[in-house]
């Protein structure tokens, strides 16, 4: 059966995608390197990864490199991105390992966090009611970079904390609770709006 | 105005900023010293591509970094890999210029008229 991505995020921009994360129909995680450019298309390396080692990634916790060679089976995959950012990438599998196809990246490509909100964007949300309260089961807890995803009736709602914020000390996974949230629109590095919910109260559900 | 190339409407965006003091951004090159050529925008290298993943304003502008760092770190990636990272002073008069990702990457749109090369240099 053919595997299929959606992009759900790129980590790291220039003349192009450089890196993206990306999720599978049944909620798998996985991170795409490009490793070079044939004809009009950029290539990239695609492995699965678990939520936990992609949030250790993206808060430069750990190296591209390390993520990689972690992938789950051995498997990796490439993809050719024909079509926009919203179509799915089709993975095609890989035989011989990264190492043997020289695709993996150097030691050291450490992803650092973004800048985090400064609370404000968040006390404008709750002035204009940009409230929204998502009920469900804890499937993510990052306590240090306070990303968060809880498990609802309409799939995987995600966010993050603010400085000043509730912490998620304290949380479990798997128990039910329910999230207030302020929406704040943010840009994201294509220019277009996403709505990004910072975790605002926490009540048990 | 007149851009360096031509510009679809409303481009650049409300939000880009004119420059008008003197900063410092870092780009990567093939060439050392640098030509024209490193200086084309996507939509220059790539001419009949949809860009369907970036918005036809940003394909028409030229990635920069505002951090060394950052740029250093690309340029160690991928198809990236090799290039040299060249420092450009961006002088009034060069363009506009927004911040458009993650590493402090923007995006610059530079004016015709602004001599590139003249205020570029390669990274020892």
């Amino acid at each position: 059966m053919t595997k299929t991505v959606k992009i759900t995020e790129i980590l790291l921009y220039y003349d192009g995608i450089q890196m993206f994360a990306a999720r599978d129909p049944i909620g798998g995680h996985y991170i795409g390197d490009m490793i070079d450019t044939v004809g009009d298309f950029d290539r990239y390396a695609v492995v699965g990864v678990s939520p936990e080692r992609l949030a250790d990634f993206q808060a430069g916790r750990v190296d591209l490199r390390t993520v990689l060679l972690e992938m789950p089976g051995g498997e990796w995959y490439i993809t050719m991105p024909e079509g926009g950012i919203d179509d799915p990438l089709i993975l095609i599998p890989q035989s011989e390992s990264m190492v043997e196809a020289e695709v993996l990246p150097q030691n050291g490509f450490f992803l650092g966090p973004d800048e985090p909100c400064d609370g404000e964007a968040v006390k404008r949300a709750l002035e204009r009611s940009k409230v929204v309260t998502v009920t469900g089961a804890v499937d993510l807890l990052n306590r240090s970079t306070g990303e968060w995803a809880l498990l609802t009736g309409d799939g995987v709602k995600t966010g993050k904390t603010y400085p000043g914020g509730p912490v998620l000390d304290g949380l479990q996974v798997g128990k039910r609770y329910r999230f207030k949230c302020a929406e704040v629109t943010e840009l994201d590095p294509l220019w277009r709006d996403r709505q990004a919910l910072y975790l605002h109260s926490i009540e048990a559900a | 105005m007149t851009y360096r190339e031509p510009l679809p409407d409303d481009c650049p965006p409300d939000d880009a900023e004119e420059i008008t003091a003197p900063r410092v951004v870092y780009r990567l090159v093939r060439n050392n010293p640098p030509t024209d050529d490193d200086f084309r925008s996507q939509r220059a290298e790539r001419p009949e591509r949809a860009f369907r993943d970036v918005s036809e304003c940003q394909a028409r502008g030229v990635s920069v970094f505002a951090s060394l760092h950052a740029a250093e770190f690309v340029s160690a990636r991928g198809r990236l890999r090799g290039m040299a990272v060249c420092r450009v002073i961006l002088n009034p008069g060069a363009g506009s210029i927004l911040l458009t990702g993650r590493y402090s990457h923007h995006t610059w749109w530079p004016l015709a008229d602004y001599d590139i090369l003249a205020n570029c240099q390669v990274m020892t």
